[in-house]
């Protein structure tokens, strides 16, 4: 009886659970083959391809990584094997963390100004912004490659962060949480003879400062995931200059005919491992993020 | 004598506070808001502007910059040039019919499985993480997996099934490998707002609709979807957009397909354009416009058709209203 009930009560929650299972499951399937894949053998790889697992301990190997990294010497007769893969690691890097950083503090100066500093014409301006938002992107594609191409910036990393300090999305999201600070706590400060800079420093920002977190976390993502830019701007470029989720696309043409499975699948674990970190560090303030502004990538 | 004086000193001092202050927030103002200004100018702006004096140029073989006005002949060639129709317009057309195919189940399936969420069986939050993390790792990453995984020679997929299947090979299956990726790979945002909105809807309605005797069908109708509204509008328009700009999938999982025409969304064929050698920036650049006018005009639609209607409201206001609403 009263383990009837139970399940007739919870029959919904059981069935739901089941179900999420096994899509969970399967969402993680490749994950889980590309990790394991790391870390086997090419014969174990193509001999045993039904398998998810190393199929024996001979078959575990840790050369994915170790000839990974030892391929960032340029060899005239592999010219096609050349992943200078710490120049990636560290290009992606400041192109992520440098241009997300940068733009944070311009973006959260100018939400600042709209909030803060009642400035004529401030709401039409805004108005005007957020107008430009319905402006699909593609329109601007080419005409940026050419102005990048203006400005000499071209085929080198900072053609790849610079465009993202336009963006308007950054700027309208911090606002939204400058606007909820309440007006007293800055005209206080100012009463008490703060400068507009320590203001923005000592008062708005640690208050403001989940915002930044957010649009900074997706910022990062963003810019440690895109290809189509890069493929645009540094694609020509010598490949110590190209970042490691464009190289991906190089090691992942060329492992097919090379049979460097393991290779492949070993440079995309370092890849998704930074990006692994950060979502484990702030899982929940990403899907927040997403839930409340509509975030996605 | 006297009182005049000093209505002078006190207005002198007045004037001079005032301007003092005009002056230091007008500094203030180009300190904050300054640097901002000249990137949106520099980064934003003029590139639009750019783009539309070189859609109306020509350009010489080896130079990035404008070389003659030719008023509307670029578009006029993107429209009537057979080559033009055949390449541009046949990449256009793929891409809105898979986006009519994917956009549907960019919403079906996230929405779904959130509702199983919403039912909070144990562990609904390491679910939750699960199906959102294939989505955050660069799309060259997760894309090499699946090539290797789908691979015709050893792939698991075909392994495990005993099957021998081309799926990057044909056009057929490369385009479902492409809705495979945009699934696996998308739908982690749509889901998380879904999640979001369905533990916002007011539970008393399903009580009471409960009592009324109300179908789950009929609940689902009348008091799931009108309660997460706002979701599902910006999740359709952020969809829709994104998949009219549909373009790393395909290029990272059919660089290898022998029909390369067939399996071209119109973003592909503009990137290619601009890899090129041919320097035909005009075109694309009236391309890039031309494709954003038909992003414009479905996201258009989109938002006439979805909106409740409340005469004289405005576009832009309707759009800042999504945003706002999670």
């Amino acid at each position: 009886m009263f383990r009837r009930s139970w399940i007739g009560k919870n029959l919904s929650k059981i069935i739901a659970f089941v179900i999420l299972l096994c899509v969970s499951l399967i969402f993680l399937l490749p994950l889980v083959y590309g990790v394991l894949g790391s870390v086997r053998t090419y014969t174990d790889l193509s001999g045993r391809p039904e398998s998810l697992f190393p199929t024996s301990p001979a078959a575990f190997t840790w050369d994915g990584y170790k000839e990974l990294f030892s391929k960032t010497k340029f060899v005239e007769s592999h010219a096609n094997e050349y992943f200078p893969i710490w120049n990636w690691l560290l290009n992606s890097l400041v192109v992520s963390l440098g241009g997300t950083l940068v733009y944070l503090l311009i973006a959260s100066f100018a939400a600042y100004a709209f909030v803060f500093l009642d400035f004529k014409y401030s709401d039409k301006i805004f108005g005007l912004l957020i107008a430009t938002m319905v402006i699909p992107g593609i329109v601007s594609t080419t005409p940026q490659l050419i102005n990048m191409n203006m400005l000499g910036l071209y085929k080198s990393l900072l053609g790849l962060i610079v465009p993202s300090f336009g963006g308007v999305y950054g700027v309208y999201l911090i606002r939204q949480f400058f606007i909820s600070i309440p007006k007293d706590l800055v005209e206080n400060a100012r009463m008490d003879g703060a400068s507009n800079i320590g203001i923005f420093f000592k008062v708005v920002l640690p208050l403001g400062k989940s915002a930044l977190f957010v649009q900074g976390l997706f910022g990062f993502m963003a810019a440690w995931n895109d290809v189509q830019w890069a493929q645009l701007i540094i694609g020509a470029a010598p490949r110590t200059t190209w970042t490691l989720a464009y190289g991906l696309k190089v090691i992942s043409d060329n492992s097919e005919a090379t049979e460097s499975m393991t290779l492949a699948f070993a440079s995309a674990v370092i890849a998704m491992i930074p990006i692994f970190i950060v979502y484990l560090v702030a899982q929940s303030k990403i899907i927040e993020g997403v839930a409340n502004t509509g975030i996605k990538r | 004598m006297k009182p005049v004086r000093t209505t002078t000193l006190r207005e002198y001092a007045f004037k001079r506070e005032k301007l003092n202050n005009r002056a230091r927030s007008a500094g203030s103002l180009a300190f904050f808001f300054g640097p901002y200004f000249i990137c949106f100018i520099m980064f934003f702006a003029f590139p639009l502007v750019l783009g539309l004096i070189m859609s109306m140029s020509s350009f010489t073989s080896n130079s990035v910059y404008p070389a003659e006005f030719v008023g509307f002949s670029n578009f006029k060639t993107v429209f009537t040039n057979p080559v033009m129709i055949k390449d541009f317009w046949s990449s256009v057309w793929y891409t809105i019919r898979f986006a009519l195919i994917i956009v549907p189940l960019c919403i079906i399936i996230p929405l779904a499985l959130a509702m199983l969420i919403n039912l909070k069986p144990p562990g609904y939050k390491i679910f939750r993480a699960c199906i959102y993390l294939p989505g955050i790792f660069p799309l060259t990453a997760t894309g090499l997996i699946l090539l290797r995984m789908f691979s015709y020679h050893n792939g698991f997929i075909n392994a495990l099934f005993d099957i021998s299947v081309d799926w990057f090979g044909q056009t057929g299956t490369a385009w479902f490998m492409v809705g495979l990726f945009c699934i696996w790979g998308g739908i982690g945002g749509n889901f998380i707002i879904f999640c979001a909105g369905l533990e916002n809807v007011d539970k008393s309605l399903y009580e009471a609709s409960g009592i009324d005797g109300a179908s789950p069908w009929k609940r689902f109708l009348y008091v799931t979807l009108p309660g997460i509204k706002p979701q599902l509008v910006m999740c359709i328009f952020t969809s829709l957009c994104g998949y009219m700009n549909l373009y790393g999938q395909n290029y990272i999982l059919l660089s290898n397909t022998p029909d390369q025409d067939s399996v071209m969304t119109a973003v592909f064929r503009i990137q290619n354009m601009l890899l090129g050698s041919s320097r035909s920036y005009g075109y694309v650049a009236a391309m890039g416009i031309i494709l954003g006018l038909i992003i414009a005009a479905i996201s258009a639609v989109q938002m006439i058709a979805t909106k409740e209607r409340q005469g004289g409201n405005k576009r832009v206001s309707a759009f800042v209203d999504w945003k706002k609403s999670q």
